[in-house]
């Protein structure tokens, strides 16, 4: 009988060893991915900026020299080749249009405008595109969006950072 | 068995865990992140095709990110609201951070709150139980499987009503609340301290630093029991902080840098902010793993020549340690003061346990390090999920053995599910009664405690009555029995204020728990005993039990601020106004009012909190128009006259039938004048009834006044000899209309007798009931007008208790 307890104690031993490891290694792959999202989250912030940079380029095109227009350029390559690095890695671009209606789904508000013509809600401009990875979001589309009845929050409503 | 999880219910985000083998691990959200955001908002949108405007409830990250549209439809940080009053200075700073509404519910007293979602109160329980129903979902989601019992916990310094309002969420979220546990104490058995086997106490300190919350926890850990030494921290200091010193210096730098102010209230000024703060929490972060780190916004920023301004900052650890050390500082004294709380030194506690997100900043963790000794302060559980990952354990210890997992006759795969005490053998479900799983094995984990201070009712006089004393252990094994008395005659309602603290002397110099509160039957005479238990359940939440000397049981529940609350909040109101001029009102005004009474205390006995209080509130109504008060007084006044002359006409026609006609007829035009709403006209049909009824017949006007004597005088000290006279009044009518010739006879055996039930009770009660301080109190009055005593709660004659209790036990 004690050979037998001897067998069952190794065996409860065992299972509880294997669940542990199965735990360990779920707890490594998330992980792994956790880091992988990080990365990829940094990438898209870079391209946003290179984006932000351009647009303010091309507001005030009189003032572009044609050796700004070279170095111009040579940044769009820079900003296509990290567009490459964030497409490869099975990002897809989560497709907004303006006059689409706000959803809290797929959208982060960047600013909101009050405009009377246009209905409660309404998108008026994308200010960084959204993206979705293996089929979860992983950043929403950034939009400024139309209120007429809501007054604009105060950034410090939203608690972050603990439980 | 089905799942049994542990959730940890946050001001800022909830957390789900559940076993897996012998390991408690996160569950992870649809959206594939460990936490849900405790946020619950109102999307609103018009369908492109039907033109309707279509709701949608958000809960989590996505109401969140609603926020921006929906500022006023957007409940954030619910728990902070949870049981408590809307004079609580809790709600106030709540009130003044956010923008949603917080008001006084229509449905219940100024003990409770609502918020306002999408126009409609809403009750915190209801949002946080929305947050339990979204986690209960995920979970089943991620888990395949169904889940239907939970522990939750709560923050250790929650009042009973604010555990009983968390346990209600679960509830209502269709979960079984089969624990709600201390979150130190979940925190000390994810650091595997359950205690089981170790017979030697110890001191555990936790310290517990949230987004927005600061919590620090002395507690002694014996035998499987956590027992709170001291409680304190700051509800408004948390990680929130820390990023505000990163944005203010941002902002500095941004200013003396550009010349250009971030925080002027244009728009992309505010983006600008908004991104700041994201990036502040980032560079929080970074900053926890790595010495140095920049923080850089580019393109957001503008100059006044329109010209985009990149901004890019570097911080060490060292300038992040420098700006966020006064704030653990504050943290650090709280926790040296939660140590002299709990008489210890700081050389006395054995183990200090980190919880909290915020805990993993270097800084946090040096400070604590150096004030307790690297040796003593444990590390290995992430600091976010620690609360949730140890009331999955404690979930798992107990579910097997509290839940009855026999299957419901005909019910398929159904469970039973009930939720029994820790220790049953058997289901206590009524028509079940199945044994229960490992009930022969003895529990590893009993997860009790001892009573934080002395537990007390008060009684007349403001006396404290003590039932648990400080440091008895809970769940209460024994309860002890007191008994109390009425304090007056037909006393129909009482209260049992539960209250907690050092003071063995005066009740009101603790701090209030709770109040039991019970109707009693009609007509028991003045010191009328009522046992009374009081106990700690297994959450350190009393019980109460009260039952007569004939073994009545009393029901009493504890009042939640809801509808029971308001219900007998209105019923109070009526009996000041009734007390105040009882005897003004006719008597089938005064049957109506105690039949609708009667009727809202069958509803609260029955449990049917919601028709009570519809019943209380049709009493008030009745009581205002009786009493001429309102604002449609005038057709009211019109209409009960018409009433009253109908009834008038029915009862006392027979004495002279051409009196009666003619108040048929002022009845028929005052109703002429009342439905044409002729206000001047109505004016003059009342005066016209006041002279009618000033020239009632002799007799008529005797029987009038001694049905008054019956209804105003008796009936509110005596309600049974009140019956006996007003059947005997009945009669003696009947026996005048029908000209019987010994009526008069009997008249004159009567009248004595009620002269002298007068004189009785004028002499009981002094012709009024007074107060232990001798104030005189209008009958049924709840309040002394003259101290404010309480009149609802009972009275002590301790000689008297012994014999008492040997009875009812």
């Amino acid at each position: 009988m004690d050979a037998v307890r001897a067998i069952e104690q190794d065996l409860r031993t065992l299972m509880r060893q294997r669940a542990e490891a199965r735990l360990e290694v779920e707890e490594l792959d998330r992980e792994h991915r956790e880091q992988v999202r990080k990365l990829l989250l940094g990438v898209l912030e870079t391209i946003d900026a290179f984006d932000r940079v351009f647009r303010s380029v091309a507001s005030k095109p009189d003032t572009i020299t044609p050796q700004m227009r070279i170095w111009l350029n040579n940044f769009r390559t820079v900003r296509r080749l990290l567009e490459r690095v964030v497409t490869e890695q099975g990002l897809v671009p989560i497709v907004a249009n303006p006059e689409d209606s706000f959803d809290p789904h797929w959208h982060r508000v960047s600013r909101i405008v009050a405009d009377p013509t246009r209905p409660e809600g309404a998108i008026v401009e994308i200010t960084a595109p959204g993206w979705v990875w293996h089929g979860a979001v992983l950043r929403k589309t950034e939009v400024v969006v139309v209120s007429n009845n809501h007054q604009v929050p105060d950034e410090s409503q939203t608690d972050e950072g603990g439980t | 068995m089905a799942k049994v999880i542990g959730i940890d219910l946050g001001t800022t985000n909830t957390v789900v865990a559940v076993m897996d083998g012998p390991n408690p691990k996160i569950v992870e959200t649809r959206e594939g992140r460990s936490e849900t955001r405790s946020v619950v908002s109102i999307r609103k949108r018009k369908d492109r095709k039907t033109g309707r405007e279509e709701r949608e409830e958000l809960v989590g990250h996505v109401a969140e990110e609603n926020l921006p549209l929906a500022t006023e439809d957007t409940i954030l940080s619910v728990k902070r609201l949870m049981g408590r009053a809307v004079d609580d200075p809790e709600v106030e700073k709540v009130r003044r951070k956010y923008q949603y509404r917080i008001v006084e519910p229509s449905d219940g007293t100024r003990e409770s709150i609502r918020v306002v979602l999408d126009g409609k109160e809403v009750s915190p329980v209801d949002i946080s139980a929305k947050i339990l129903r979204r986690v209960k979902e995920d979970a089943e989601r991620y888990l395949k499987d169904e889940v239907t019992h939970a522990v939750i916990t709560v923050p250790a310094y929650f009042s009973q009503v604010q555990r009983d309002a968390t346990r209600k969420a679960g509830l209502k979220a269709g979960l079984k609340v089969i624990k709600i546990l201390d979150e130190p104490t979940a925190a000390a058995i994810a650091f595997g301290m359950d205690g089981g086997a170790q017979q030697e106490p110890k001191t555990v300190l936790v310290y517990d630093l949230g987004g927005g919350t600061f919590d620090i926890s002395v507690l002694m850990m014996a035998s499987s029991v956590f027992a709170p030494l001291a409680l304190g921290g700051n509800m408004w200091l948390g990680g929130d902080d820390f990023d505000q010193e990163i944005i203010d210096a941002v902002v500095e730098h941004v200013r003396g840098e550009f010349r250009i102010d971030p925080l002027k209230n244009d728009p992309k000024s505010r983006r600008f902010m908004a991104e700041l703060k994201k990036a502040a929490r980032t560079t929080k972060e970074r900053l926890t793993a790595s010495q140095s780190t920049d923080l850089i916004l580019a393109g957001l920023l503008y100059d006044d020549a329109g010209n985009l301004i990149d901004v890019s900052l570097e911080f060490t650890r060292a300038d992040f340690e420098g700006m966020i050390r006064p704030l653990i500082e504050r943290t650090m004294e709280r926790t040296r003061q939660a140590i002299k709380d709990a008489n210890l030194t700081a050389d006395q506690i054995d183990h200090v346990l980190i919880a909290g997100n915020s805990s993993r900043i270097p800084l946090v963790q040096s400070a604590i390090e150096q004030f307790f000794g690297r040796d003593r302060v444990l590390t290995g559980v992430h600091p976010k999920h620690s609360v949730a990952l140890g009331a999955a354990v404690v979930a798992a210890l107990i579910g097997e053995r509290v839940i009855c997992q026999a299957p419901v006759p005909g019910g398929g795969q159904r469970e039973c599910g009930h939720v029994n005490k820790l220790g049953a053998t058997h289901c206590a479900r009524e028509g079940c009664g199945a044994p229960l799983a490992l009930a022969d094995e003895a529990p590893e984990v009993v997860i009790g405690g001892i009573a934080p201070f002395h537990y007390g009712t008060q009684s007349v006089g403001d006396r404290f009555n003590l039932f648990i004393s400080k440091g008895d252990p809970f769940p209460t094994e024994e309860p002890r029995t007191q008994v109390f008395f009425t304090t007056r005659p037909n006393q129909r309602m009482f209260s049992v204020p539960v209250f907690g603290g050092e003071d063995l002397e005066h009740a009101s110099a603790n701090e209030k728990q709770g109040e039991a509160f019970a109707i009693l039957p009609a007509g028991l005479p003045k010191d009328t005993p009522i046992a009374i238990k009081l106990w700690l359940d297994s959450d350190g939440v009393f019980e109460l039990s009260a039952r007569l000397e004939n073994g009545t049981e009393l029901n009493p529940w504890t009042l939640t601020g809801e509808a029971d609350a308001k219900a007998i909040e209105t019923i109070q109101q009526v009996e000041q106004v009734l007390a105040a001029r009882g005897a003004d009102l006719a008597p089938d005004e005064m049957k109506r009012l105690d039949d609708v009474r009667n009727r809202a205390f069958d509803k609260m006995r029955r449990g049917d909190l919601g028709g009570a209080l519809k019943e209380a509130e049709r009493l008030h109504e009745m009581a205002n128009e009786m009493g001429g008060a309102g604002p449609d007084e005038l057709w009211k006044r019109a209409e009960f006259s018409v009433n009253y002359c109908h009834w008038l006409i029915e009862k006392y026609g027979w004495v002279d039938p051409n009196a009666a006609r003619a108040f048929a007829r002022l009845a028929d035009d005052m109703k002429a004048a009342y439905e044409a709403r002729n206000a001047p006209e109505v004016e003059r049909r009342l005066q016209e009834l006041d002279e009618a009824f000033n020239a009632l017949p002799e007799p008529v006007r005797v029987f009038l006044a001694v049905r008054n004597a019956i209804f105003g005088r008796i009936r509110p000290l005596d309600l049974a000899a009140a019956a006996r006279f007003e059947r005997e009044l009945d009669e003696l009518e009947q026996a005048f209309k029908a000209n019987d010739p010994r009526a008069r006879e009997r008249w004159d055996g009567f009248m004595p007798r009620l002269d002298a039930a007068l004189a009785r009770v004028v002499e009981d009660a002094g012709g009024i009931v007074r107060c232990s301080r001798g104030h005189e109190v209008p009958p049924g009055a709840r309040k002394c007008p003259g101290c404010g005593e309480d009149m609802w709660i009972l009275g002590t004659r301790p000689s008297s208790v012994p014999s008492m209790v040997a009875r009812v036990r």
